[in-house]
């Protein structure tokens, strides 16, 4: 039997997930802006369909799912923002610079930061399919099961990318995986 | 040597904290209401059909022995949704029964979806806001219906945001091309006995028929090396097999002697202005990181926040004529919901939305009156306006409209 969430509970799914979501879409679009707007649009679209909502599912996931086919829909249209976007996060002060600062309190680690900075360039680097996959997988720590939902596509499948991201990761990120270089 | 599972992991782990005030933009629109209340402009349903060899041009008869609604029985169903109540489709219906149509029946099966092209023509703005000044561009329209092998598609969240659907113009490298042909276009759905119609609107691709132009539908994330092979050398396009997904391709068999390298480049020079113009836009909105509309905006909403059907005269206006909607009172279906199919014009600019609501949501414990706001895009405070629902004796619910008294 469908047991439809209630509004409240939506509500209280924006305080439960805001920062997994929001998480999401930044690293996704990688642009403040462009998350912002895709973050709301997201609980937006929710209340939108809130009686197609099944309450027992997994509302994190479902969330996930809409912020990534308004993302998908988007993206098309803002090719030419991406463009900007990586342009600049590759000169000077980007949002992602920004992003990861924000995540680090004084204590951290300059090294820890360094490696977190590499991280998210090398995952943000990944083809849009796998840099999805991944996001899914170590982000919001979905099973591969729900993964393979959102995504429509097959648990192989998923399997299959997060296995040509793990191997396009680790040539990318050699310098942090080998400990021996620091 | 670290582990890469263990990496990712600890990098990757969500810490990005939305901002209050976001948080609280969503909540000051759900604070009243079980309806989202950020109305879109619908300018961009983005997604196109396509078709292939099997072309038949012929009268309207052809399609009696189809399982499909023909063309003008499409339109005609379109038309009568309250959602597309300030559209005008004449033009589109009688062009898709005219001798420019090219009809098409060509089914493809791929992921448990059967993809049908059913016709395509193009013209100048065949489908067009009533009252709309409206410019001169050609468009291309392309109908197409889809079905589940298991799964009924009767609403638009069957749909939405599940396919990605597009042209791709050989010759014209399609990473650079790729959203010249669906830019700012439109999409209009309708559905019937399980299956979803679509007419996407595209710029015209009859000006582009002098290449081989094909219609990508795919339920993949956007167009990826997983669903297609482009090859950028050869100039070519093929589906990969090894995609499990919808992943159709269709070959469009357009007349190339109606090819018109002039209009195209003209479009093409007209779409890199629009393109420069964005891209400035954007750069100046990039350093502006809350504008003063968006701060009027919030203050708005907080102010919108407390306004109650009860008080709602003392903070706001009703608005009798300056709201232009085909249809302002709905009725209930026998499970006691409402479908609130909104389409209105209001300063020019034109509101869409639908949503099916329970009553038992909106009149709760005896309650006649349900209050939502609507109007507010890009930040534009001007536009909010309240929407009343009110609960008749007969059953049926009416819309009515009002202006706050947004303070200065």
């Amino acid at each position: 039997m469908v047991n439809h969430m209630t509004k409240t509970e939506l509500e209280n799914c924006i305080f439960a997930y805001g920062k997994d979501i929001y998480s999401f879409c930044k690293s996704i679009t990688l642009h403040t802006q462009e998350a912002d707007d895709l973050y709301q649009d997201t609980f937006l679209k929710a209340m939108e369909l809130l009686s197609e909502i099944d309450g027992k599912q997994n509302p994190k996931s479902y969330l996930l799912s809409i912020a990534l086919r308004l993302w998908k829909n988007k993206r098309r249209k803002h090719a030419w923002r991406k463009q900007i976007a990586s342009m600049v996060s590759i000169t000077e002060e980007s949002d992602l610079d920004l992003i990861k600062a924000a995540a680090f309190t004084p204590e951290t680690s300059f090294l820890q930061r360094e490696e977190s900075d590499l991280v998210h360039r090398a995952v943000g680097n990944l083809p849009e399919k796998l840099k999805i996959t991944v996001l899914l997988f170590y982000m919001e720590d979905l099973p591969v099961t729900q993964i393979s939902h959102i995504l429509k596509i097959p648990a192989g499948t998923v399997k299959s990318r997060l296995h040509h991201a793990r191997n396009q990761l680790k040539k990318e990120l050699e310098v942090v995986l080998d400990e021996k270089y620091r | 040597m670290k582990n890469i599972d263990d990496i990712l992991k600890s990098s990757l782990t969500p810490s990005d904290e939305p901002d209050f005030w976001l948080n609280q933009n969503i909540l000051s629109q759900t604070a009243e209401n079980t309806r989202a209340q950020k109305m879109t402009r619908k300018k961009l349903a983005a997604v196109i059909c396509s078709c292939s060899l099997a072309l038949i041009i012929g009268s309207m008869s052809v399609y009696a022995a189809w399982k499909y609604l023909s063309p003008d029985q499409t339109i005609e169903n379109m038309s009568g949704q309250s959602k597309y109540g300030l559209w005008n489709f004449e033009g589109l219906k009688e062009a898709f029964s005219g001798d420019n149509a090219v009809y098409i029946n060509e089914t493809q099966s791929y992921g448990g979806y059967d993809v049908t092209l059913l016709g395509i023509t193009s013209e100048k703005n065949l489908a067009k806001l009533h009252d709309a000044k409206v410019g001169d561009a050609d468009k291309s329209y392309i109908l197409f219906a889809v079905e589940h092998e298991s799964l009924p598609l009767e609403t638009s969240q069957d749909f939405y945001g599940f396919f990605d659907v597009f042209p791709v113009v050989m010759g014209y490298n399609f990473e650079e091309y790729e959203d010249f042909f669906s830019y700012e276009n439109h999409g209009f759905e309708f559905h019937k006995d399980g299956v979803l119609y679509y007419v996407f609107e595209s710029s015209n691709l009859e000006n582009f028929a002098d290449h081989e132009i094909y219609m990508c539908v795919s339920n993949d994330i956007g167009f990826t090396e997983y669903s297609y092979i482009y090859d950028y050398e050869t100039d070519t396009i093929a589906r990969n097999d090894a995609y499990e997904g919808l992943n159709a391709l269709f070959s469009l068999p357009l007349d190339s002697s109606k090819a018109d390298p002039k209009a195209a480049k003209a479009a093409l020079k007209e779409m890199d202005a629009i393109r420069q113009e964005n891209r400035r836009e954007q750069e100046e909105n990039a350093k502006q990181p809350l504008s003063e509309e968006s701060k009027a905006a919030l203050k708005a909403l907080a102010f919108v926040e407390q306004i109650t059907p009860e008080n709602i005269n003392d903070y706001a206006t009703l608005l009798t004529g300056e709201v232009e909607i085909a249809v302002n009172t709905f009725t209930p279906d026998n499970q006691g919901r409402v479908s609130l199919d909104i389409s209105y014009k209001y300063k020019e600019q034109e509101i869409q939305s639908h949503t099916k609501l329970p009553l038992a949501h909106m009149f709760p414990d005896g309650k006649t009156e349900y209050l939502s706001s609507s109007g507010l895009t890009d930040n534009e405070t001007d536009t909010l306006l309240l929407e009343l629902y009110r609960l008749n004796e007969d059953g049926t619910v009416t819309l009515e409209f009002y202006k706050p008294n947004l303070p200065e």
